[in-house]
C-alpha cells in the first residue's frame, strides 16, 4: 500500500493547433520523490512541466495535486513552485524582495515573513546577500535565489526547468548535489527537466524518458540505464552497442548469434529465451582480455583520460568498448588486434 | 619561439590603438560638419538672445520676456499643453502596448499599425482633421448647431492638446511597446507562479520593468509637445505658444532677438531631458529572450485594455478618414460632391517632388555618416569621440524651431547666404537626424563580435578592405533603419525647414501647413493624402528591397 501520491498526471494530452506534443501521459509522484523528465529537444518535457505549473492548459487528461484536481486553476492559484531556466529573478528587486514577493501576496505578517526569508536564504546558503540585486550575483547564486524564492512558499511540488543548463560544468555538479541535499533535508517533492542524461541519472529517484510526447520508460536510474525499455532509451541514456541476432540453446549453454551469422558467444538471459532479439552491450561491459578467443581489429582509438574508447570490427560487426583502466596496458592503435571478453549476463530489449 | 610570438603581439597592439589616416580624416570631417550644422546654430541662438553681435551683451530681451504677459503666456501654455498631453498619452499608450503585445489576435496587429500610422503623416494632420470635424464650419459642429443652436469651436488651447495627444501618441507607444515586447516572459510567469494575479503582476513586475521606457517616452513626448510648432499655428486660434510665437516673431516682425529668447526657453527643457536620459537614466538589465512568447492577458484585464485601445484606434482612424474624405469632395460637410479639383495644385506637386529629393539625400547623408561615425565610435580610437557622439545625439533632442532660428542666424547672411537653397534644407534635415544613424550603428556594432574584424585582418585584408567587405555588409540593416526613419521624418517635418524655405524653393509639409493655416481644407487634405501615400509607398519599396537583399544573404 503506497501513500496517496502528491502529484498525479492522468492521461495528459496536449496539442498546439495541429501538432500533438504530449500523448497519454500518466505519472504518479510520491511525496519526497525527485522525478526527472528527460528527452531530446522537442520531446515535450518542458511542455509537460508547464502543464503542471499551469502555464499550458492540457487538451486532455487531468492533473491532481494532493489529491485535488488543479486543471482549472491558473498558475498563481497552484501550490507549485517553478524555477525557470533563466531564473527569472526580478531585476528591479533585491534578493530579499525577490524572496519576499510571494509571501507578501499571501499576506504573511512581517515578523514571520522575515523569519521565513532568513530560513530560506540559509537553506540555499545565501545569508548575507539580502540587499544585493540579481545583477550583482553569479549564475549559481542567482540559481539559489530562484530556488529560495520558491522554497519560502512551501510549495507542494518544486518544478525545475533545465535549471543547470546555464551554469558551467563544475558548478553544474555542485548545484546538482545541492538540489539533492535540499531535497533530502526538506523532504521536497521535485520534478526536474533536463536533456543531460548524466544529470538525470545522478539526481533522480525515477526518470521519465520522453520522445515525441510519448513516455518511453518510467523507472529508477539504474533500471533505465541497465535495462532500457527500447532502442531509443538505450541510446539516449548512455552509449550502447545494440546487436540484433538469434538465440540458440546447445546443452547447458545459450548462444547468441548476430544477424549476419558472424559473431557468436555464450550468454545468460533472464526469463524465457525467445528465438531472436536485440541485446544491449554498453561499452564498459566489454573488456580487453588477451586470454579471450574473440579477436577484432581496432578502427579508431579515442583517448579520454579516465578511459580509452576503442572502435573495432569483429566478424562483420562494428562495436566500441571502453577500457576503463588505461594505465595497465599499452594503448592500441588503428589496425592493431584487440581481444575482447564479452559479459555473459545481458539485457535483451523487449520487442516493440 | 616565445620571443617571436610576444614581439608579434606587441606590434599588433600598437597597430590597434593607432587610427588609420582615412578614418582620422573622416572623423575630422564629421566633427566639422557636426559643429557647423548642429552646435553652431544652437550657440547662435544663445548668443543672439543676449544681444551679442547686435550691440553687445544685454539682458534686455529676457526682461522683456518676463514683463510681456503674452510671452509668459506662451511659456505657460506650451508647458501646460505638454504636461497634459504627455500624461494622457502615457495613460493610453501603456494599456495599448499591453494589449498589442499580450494578445495574439489579428486585431492586435491591426491596432499596432493604426497606433503607428500618425508617424507617416505631417505632425499637424490631426489639427486639420479636428478642424474638419469641429471647426467653425466643421461636420460635427454643424450638427450640434442644427440640433442645439450652440456654436462649437475647437480652436484654442484644448484643440492643441487633443491634436498633440493624437499626434505624439505613436512616439510614446513605440517605445513602451518595444520594451514590453522584449521583456522576458518568464519574469511575469515567475510572478504568477509565486501567487500574484494578473493585476498585481502588471503593477509589480511589468510596469516597473518597463519603467525606464515609460519615463523616457514621457520625457520625449513632453519635449516634443512643449516645442510643438504646427498644431498651435493651425488650431491654436491665436493662443500664444512658444514655438509658433518664435516663428511669427522671425517671419512677421524680423525680431530675431526675441525669437532667440523664446528659443532658449525651448532649448533648456530639451537639454535637461537630454542630459537626464543620456547620463542619469539607467535601464534595468532585463534579460531579453528571443522567441519567447509574451503571456496572454486574463479576459477581464484584457477587456479594459482592449476598450482603451479601441477608443484610441477609433479616434486615429476617424481623423485619417476625415482627411481622406475631405480630399475628395468639394467642401466637406457643406458640399459633399465628389471632385478631384483639390489635386490639381501644380505648385503643390512641385513641392512634393522637392520634398522627396531633399528627404532622400538627407536620409542618405544622415544614415551614411551616422553609421560611419557609429562604427568609428565603437571600434576606432578617434579624437573627440565622446563629444562627437554627444553632439550628434544632441541634434536629435533640439526642437526644430530652435534649429530653424539658428540656421537663419548663421546662414541667412554673409558669408553664407544659403537659406532657400536645397543644400541647406538637406543639411538641416540630415544633421537633425544623424543621431539615429549613429545610435543604430553603435548598437549594431556592439552586437557584432570584434573577432569578425580580427578574422578578416588575419586573413590578410587591410582596415579599409575589412570595413568594405565585412563591416559594411553587416551594417546594412542599421543603415536601412536609419535611412527609413530619416526619410520618413524628413518628409513630414516642418518646424525647422519652414524657416529655410523660399517662395520658389518650398517643401510639401510646410506648404500644406500654410494651406491648413489659410483654412484651405480641401487642398490641404489632398496634399496630405498624397504625402502619406508617397511616404507609405517609399517605405514599402524599401521593405521589399530589404527583404530581397535579406533573402540573398
Amino acid at each position: 500500500m503506497s501513500e496517496q501520491p502528491i502529484l498525479q498526471l492522468k492521461k495528459i494530452e496536449k496539442s498546439f493547433g495541429e501538432t500533438t506534443v504530449l500523448r497519454n501521459i500518466t505519472l504518479d509522484v510520491q511525496e519526497g520523490e525527485l522525478v526527472t523528465f528527460i528527452g531530446p529537444s522537442g520531446s515535450g518535457k518542458t511542455t509537460l512541466l508547464r502543464v503542471v505549473g499551469g502555464f499550458h492548459q492540457q487538451t486532455g487528461g487531468t492533473v491532481l495535486l494532493g489529491g485535488q484536481t488543479i486543471d482549472v486553476l491558473p498558475p498563481e492559484k497552484r501550490s507549485t513552485g517553478m524555477v525557470f531556466q533563466n531564473y527569472a529573478l526580478f531585476p528591479h528587486m533585491t534578493v530579499y524582495e525577490n524572496v519576499e514577493y510571494g509571501l507578501k501576496i499571501q499576506t504573511v505578517g512581517k515578523v514571520e515573513r522575515n523569519q521565513r526569508i532568513k530560513d530560506a536564504l540559509q537553506q540555499v546558503q545565501l545569508d548575507g546577500y539580502e540587499n544585493r540585486k540579481p545583477s550583482e550575483l553569479s549564475g549559481g547564486q542567482q540559481q539559489r535565489v530562484a530556488i529560495a524564492r520558491c522554497l519560502v512558499l512551501k510549495p507542494k511540488v518544486l518544478l525545475l526547468d533545465e535549471p543547470l543548463s546555464n551554469l558551467d560544468a563544475n558548478l553544474r555538479v555542485v548545484m546538482r548535489d545541492e538540489i539533492r541535499r535540499l531535497k533530502e533535508e526538506l523532504n521536497l517533492t521535485i520534478v526536474f527537466v533536463t536533456h543531460d542524461q548524466e544529470e538525470a541519472l545522478s539526481i533522480s529517484d525515477r526518470i521519465l524518458v520522453l520522445k515525441d510526447g510519448i513516455v518511453q520508460q518510467l523507472e529508477t536510474p539504474s533500471i533505465v540505464y541497465q535495462r532500457p525499455a527500447n532502442e531509443f532509451v538505450a541510446k539516449f541514456v548512455g552509449h550502447a552497442n545494440l546487436l540484433e541476432g538469434t538465440f540458440t540453446v546447445e546443452g547447458e549453454e545459450t548462444y547468441f548469434q548476430t544477424k549476419g551469422n558472424g559473431l557468436r558467444f555464450p550468454v545468460e538471459v533472464e526469463g524465457p529465451v525467445s528465438e531472436s532479439g536485440t541485446i544491449l552491450l554498453r561499452p564498459e561491459m566489454m573488456n580487453r582480455d588477451s586470454a579471450s578467443p574473440y579477436q577484432g581489429t581496432v578502427d579508431k582509438t579515442v583517448y579520454h583520460g579516465n578511459y580509452v574508447r576503442y572502435y573495432f570490427s569483429m566478424d562483420g560487426e562494428s562495436l566500441f568498448l571502453d577500457d576503463n583502466n588505461p594505465f595497465h596496458t599499452n594503448l592500441l592503435q588503428k589496425g592493431d588486434q584487440i581481444n575482447v571478453a564479452f559479459p555473459r549476463r545481458l539485457h535483451v530489449l523487449p520487442n516493440c | 619561439m616565445n620571443e617571436v610570438s610576444t614581439e608579434q603581439t606587441s606590434v599588433f597592439y600598437k597597430r590597434k590603438t593607432k587610427v588609420e589616416k582615412g578614418y582620422l580624416a573622416a572623423a575630422w570631417g564629421i566633427a566639422v560638419l557636426l559643429f557647423v550644422f548642429i552646435l553652431a546654430p544652437v550657440l547662435a541662438v544663445f548668443v543672439q538672445s543676449f544681444g551679442i553681435g547686435n550691440g553687445g551683451f544685454t539682458l534686455e530681451n529676457y526682461k522683456r520676456f518676463f514683463s510681456n504677459s503674452s510671452y509668459f503666456q506662451a511659456l505657460f501654455n506650451s508647458m501646460a499643453a505638454g504636461v497634459i498631453s504627455t500624461l494622457v498619452i502615457l495613460m493610453i499608450a501603456i494599456p495599448f502596448a499591453l494589449y498589442v503585445t499580450r494578445s495574439k489576435t489579428m486585431l492586435s496587429t491591426v491596432y499596432r499599425g493604426i497606433g503607428l500610422l500618425p508617424l507617416v503623416a505631417p505632425p499637424f494632420i490631426f489639427s486639420l482633421a479636428l478642424i474638419i470635424l469641429f471647426g467653425r464650419r466643421g461636420v460635427v459642429s454643424q450638427w450640434i448647431a442644427d440640433f442645439t443652436g450652440l456654436e462649437v469651436s475647437i480652436y484654442g488651447f484644448w484643440g492643441v492638446v487633443i491634436a498633440q495627444i493624437l499626434g505624439y501618441f505613436p512616439v510614446a507607444y513605440m517605445m513602451i511597446e518595444s520594451s514590453m515586447r522584449n521583456m522576458n516572459p518568464s519574469l511575469e510567469q515567475a510572478s504568477q507562479d509565486l501567487g500574484a494575479g494578473q493585476g498585481r503582476t502588471i503593477r509589480k513586475v511589468t510596469l516597473p520593468l518597463a519603467g525606464t521606457a515609460i519615463l523616457k517616452a514621457g520625457l520625449i513626448v513632453f519635449v516634443m509637445a512643449l516645442a510643438d510648432f504646427s498644431n498651435p499655428l493651425v488650431i491654436g486660434g491665436g493662443e500664444n505658444f512658444l514655438a509658433s510665437d518664435a516663428f511669427l516673431l522671425v517671419t512677421g516682425q524680423q525680431n530675431l532677438e526675441m525669437a532667440a529668447v523664446l528659443g532658449v526657453f525651448l532649448i533648456l527643457p530639451s537639454l535637461a531631458v537630454f542630459l537626464f536620459q543620456t547620463y542619469l537614466l539607467k535601464d534595468h538589465e532585463v534579460a531579453t529572450t528571443t522567441g519567447g512568447e509574451n503571456n496572454p492577458l486574463h479576459p477581464k484585464v484584457k477587456a479594459t485594455m482592449f476598450g482603451i485601445s479601441t477608443l484610441m484606434a477609433f479616434f486615429i482612424i476617424v481623423m485619417f478618414v476625415m482627411v481622406v474624405l475631405s480630399a475628395f469632395v468639394q467642401i466637406i460637410g457643406i458640399n459633399n460632391e465628389f471632385t478631384l479639383e483639390h489635386f490639381s495644385d501644380t505648385s503643390g506637386w512641385d513641392f512634393l517632388r522637392n520634398s522627396v529629393i531633399v528627404s532622400f539625400f538627407a536620409a542618405l547623408l544622415a544614415a551614411g555618416l551616422g553609421i560611419l561615425q557609429g562604427y568609428m565610435t565603437a571600434r576606432k580610437n578617434i579624437p573627440m569621440k565622446k563629444l562627437m557622439e554627444f553632439t550628434a545625439l544632441f541634434g536629435l533632442a533640439i526642437p526644430g524651431t530652435v534649429m530653424g532660428i539658428g540656421y537663419v542666424l548663421i546662414f541667412n547672411g554673409p558669408p553664407f547666404f544659403l537659406t532657400g537653397t536645397i543644400f541647406l534644407l538637406v543639411m538641416n534635415m540630415a544633421f537633425r537626424k544623424i543621431g539615429v544613424g549613429l545610435e543604430s550603428g553603435i548598437s549594431q556594432m556592439q552586437q557584432l563580435d570584434v573577432s569578425l574584424e580580427e578574422a578578416s585582418a588575419d586573413l590578410g585584408s587591410g582596415p579599409y578592405q575589412t570595413f568594405r567587405r565585412v563591416v559594411a555588409p553587416l551594417l546594412t540593416p542599421a543603415f536601412m533603419a536609419g535611412f527609413v526613419y530619416t526619410f520618413m521624418t524628413a518628409m513630414v517635418s516642418v518646424s525647422s525647414v519652414i524657416f529655410l524655405i523660399a517662395p520658389g524653393m518650398n517643401l510639401a509639409a510646410p506648404y500644406i501647413l500654410n494651406l491648413a493655416d489659410q483654412a484651405a481644407v480641401g487642398r490641404a487634405s489632398a496634399m496630405s493624402f498624397i504625402l502619406i501615400v508617397i511616404v507609405l509607398a517609399c517605405m514599402g519599396i524599401l521593405k521589399v528591397i530589404e527583404k530581397r537583399s535579406g533573402s540573398n544573404v
